[in-house]
């Protein structure tokens, strides 16, 4: 049981997520945008986040950064949440400084265990 | 553009070019050193011919050989002659023919003229002759007359001799009327030789006549045996007028003599002139066929060697400025027509050029407009799968019971949903792999994998749907490498489309994959029974949106795509078929991947172990 903020601006995938954490027995916390999603981290202090990449208002690598920035939020297990799905892509956010990768599209058969490995 | 001289109606010069050629032979005759230099080119022509050696060893274009500047006019005047090259030739060839001709017209003449001063010179030496033989029959007669009165009038001497012939006075009487007869005879030839000197033959004949009668008055005298008044007339006439002939005679054939020196001296001095004009108009004649040679071959030459030059400028690919020769013969027409043939390739070679680059601003723009369909193309497959994800996801979480428990109704028909979204997902995945593939963005992430671990793997991804229908799926390992260096998911994606066709087409029967080792690569054979392709569609079938036996799934891009995959990562997929008997699609990849013009021993490019 753990609290899980999910900031994506597809609200089918938010919708989807929420769906998957809450029947595996996790709170859900949802953001359609970076800066929601930020204060929302601030706020809540979850114990994951999944990050999309390619956010309208703000670069998932800039709102990553804003989190770092704060010493608030700045030790929050942070995860990239993206279809760019190449190797090269996991390693660029790695590098970025993303605690870990989560590719979509949101899998039923696999999500549930990746975000517990992601807990871990 | 064009030189006037080489602008004239063609008909003419085609006319006279079309003549019989006989006078052709002749250039030889009169090329002297021209047709040296052409008779170098032509046999340089038959074997390996070094160009360049030649142009630099002969000078070249519009310039005669040194010191024969002055020789221009005349050339040009040659060249620039409204004839055809036989009747130039023939001209030239007349032209040394009539010299020939007038050094042996001028050669008889001095035969002629010294031939008349020899003949001069021997009648001097006859009439000397003949005066001096009269000089002596004269002598002679007053020897044999003084010899029968000395005889006559001491008869003991006619005892000196038992020789009669030496001691008959008569003897020598009969010796004296010969001598005289000769004489006659000898005087006679001289006058018919000597017509000139009639004076002194009337006063020799005057002479002559006198002592005849002298002499025929002693004899007279004689014969009658009156001795001493014959020896008193011989005495008193016949002696004087004997020496009156000799004076004659002698003073004539002094004459004679500085004659026949006169007439010898004229025939050396004549002789020397004649040698002298022989010799001196031989070499004129010589000197003037030289310079006749020389003119009629350089008229010739020199538009050869300017074609040559142009044509030469020409085989290295530039184009030559328009040749000006001022030949208006066959030489004049082979000029202008490189002129036009020049001026019609370079017009080409523009033209071709204004093509290329025409070609080149098209292929630029369609490779834009395809690069734009192609991101196009990614950027609507990717925004078609966001929501397809969306479909997908929420169909299996409501298949797993994530929303309460379904009833098998519902079940049934959100199958249906989940097995449409996938079908339209890969389709869509497909398209993006085309658009990728067409941009040129096509990512390899080589690593090193176990072949046989990813074709079992493929294997049973297939085998719900092959034992659904009743096929089996077989696998032989016959040597293949236990690594490769490729990305893992790319070698997946082509045996998972080979093996889905496979498996899509066969009915009944067995679909067999193996592996082998071959030329250094990974070799993977998908062998099914199904129908085969037949042999005009086995190439047909790599090509885009083409489906074979109207299969009513799939975008027509998957071997496509596999065929550009396996191309991509340097192998190929290679296809075998028998109507009727089954299809065996074989992929062929090296062991390691090679990034596109990366050399094989990069660094950059090495791959960690596989854990």
């Amino acid at each position: 049981m753990a609290r899980i903020l999910i900031v994506d601006d597809t609200p089918a995938n938010l919708a989807l997520a929420g769906k998957l954490l809450t029947a595996a027995g996790h709170v859900a916390l949802s953001a359609g945008t970076a800066s929601a999603g930020v204060t929302l981290a601030a706020g809540e202090l979850p114990d994951l986040v999944l990050m999309d990449l390619g956010l309208p208002d703000m670069d998932g690598t800039r709102a990553l950064n804003a989190l770092r920035s704060n010493p608030r939020t700045a030790h929050l297990r942070i995860v990239a949440f993206t279809a760019f799905a190449m190797p090269a892509d996991r390693d660029r956010a790695l590098a970025a400084g993303f605690d870990g990768f989560l590719s979509k599209p949101i899998r039923f058969a696999t999500f549930a265990t990746d975000v517990a490995g992601l807990l871990e | 553009m064009q030189s006037p001289f080489t602008c004239y109606p063609a008909g003419d010069l085609a006319r006279w070019a079309q003549g019989p050629c006989g006078f052709w032979d002749l250039a030889g005759v009169l090329g002297l050193g021209g047709t040296t230099a052409l008779g170098a080119t032509m046999k340089g022509s038959t074997s390996t011919f070094d160009r360049e050696a030649f142009a630099s060893a002969n000078s070249q274009g519009d310039d005669l050989p040194r010191f024969t500047g002055r020789l221009r006019p005349a050339v040009e005047a040659v060249a620039a002659l409204r004839w055809p090259v036989r009747r130039k030739l023939l001209a030239g060839f007349l032209c040394g023919a009539s010299l020939l001709v007038a050094m042996g017209v001028l050669s008889l003449v001095a035969m002629d003229q010294m031939d008349g001063r020899r003949t001069e010179y021997e009648q001097a030496q006859q009439k000397t002759a003949l005066a001096r033989q009269m000089l002596y029959d004269v002598t002679a007669q007053s020897h044999y007359r003084a010899m029968a009165l000395t005889l006559q009038s001491r008869p003991t001497l006619q005892k000196a001799s038992t020789d009669r012939e030496l001691t008959d006075p008569a003897h020598y009487e009969d010796s004296l009327a010969e001598a005289r007869e000769d004489f006659a005879g000898k005087f006679d030839a001289l006058q018919d030789l000597d017509t000139e000197d009639q004076a002194m033959f009337r006063g020799l004949g005057d002479a002559n006549r006198q002592y005849r009668q002298s002499s025929a008055r002693v004899s007279q005298l004689y014969a009658d045996g009156d001795w001493h008044r014959a020896m008193v007339a011989h005495i008193r006439r016949e002696h004087t007028d004997s020496h009156d002939v000799e004076d004659l005679l002698g003073a004539y054939v002094k004459a004679a003599v500085r004659d026949m020196a006169a007439a010898g001296q004229a025939y050396e001095s004549s002789n020397q002139l004649h040698t002298l004009t022989v010799l001196g108009f031989s070499a004129l004649s010589v000197l003037a066929a030289m310079t006749l040679g020389f003119i009629f071959s350089w008229a010739f030459i020199l538009p050869v060697r300017q074609v040559q030059g142009a044509l030469g400028e020409l085989s290295m690919g530039r184009f030559p400025d328009p040749v000006v020769v001022r030949n208006r013969d066959e030489f004049g027409l082979l000029a202008r027509d490189l002129n036009t043939t020049s001026d019609r390739l370079q017009a080409l070679f523009a033209h071709q050029r204004d093509l290329a680059a025409e070609l080149g601003e098209t292929n630029a723009s369609l490779a834009r407009a395809s690069e734009a369909k192609s991101n196009f193309l990614a950027s609507v497959s990717h925004e078609l799968r966001t929501p397809l994800n969306a479909v997908l996801g929420f169909t299996e979480a409501l298949l797993a019971g994530v929303d309460g428990p379904l009833n098998d109704e519902q079940k049934t028909s959100l199958g249906w949903v989940q097995r449409g979204g996938s079908h339209l997902l890969s389709l869509i995945n497909e398209l993006l792999d085309m658009a990728r593939v067409e941009a040129g963005r096509l990512t390899f992430a080589p690593e090193r994998f176990s072949p046989v671990d990813t074709v079992r793997s493929v294997i049973e991804e297939h085998r719900p749907l092959a034992d659904t229908k009743g096929i089996g799926l077989a696998y032989r390992d016959e040597g293949a490498p236990s690594v490769v260096v490729h990305d893992p998911q790319r070698v997946r994606q082509i045996l998972s489309n080979l093996l889905g066709n496979a498996v899509k087409l066969t009915a009944v029967g067995e679909v067999e994959v193996i592996l082998s080792q071959v030329d250094n690569g990974l070799r993977v054979a998908v062998r099914d029974p199904g129908p085969g392709v037949p042999e005009h569609e086995r190439e047909a079938i790599f090509e885009e949106f083409h489906q074979a036996h109207g299969s009513e799934h799939g975008t027509g891009l998957g071997l496509s795509i596999s065929r550009r995959l396996a191309r991509a990562m340097g192998g190929d997929i290679s296809v075998e078929s028998e109507v009727g008997r089954g299809s065996t699609f074989a992929l062929w990849v090296p062991e390691t991947y090679t990034l596109p013009g990366a050399s094989s021993h990069d660094p950059s490019r090495e791959v960690p172990e596989l854990q």
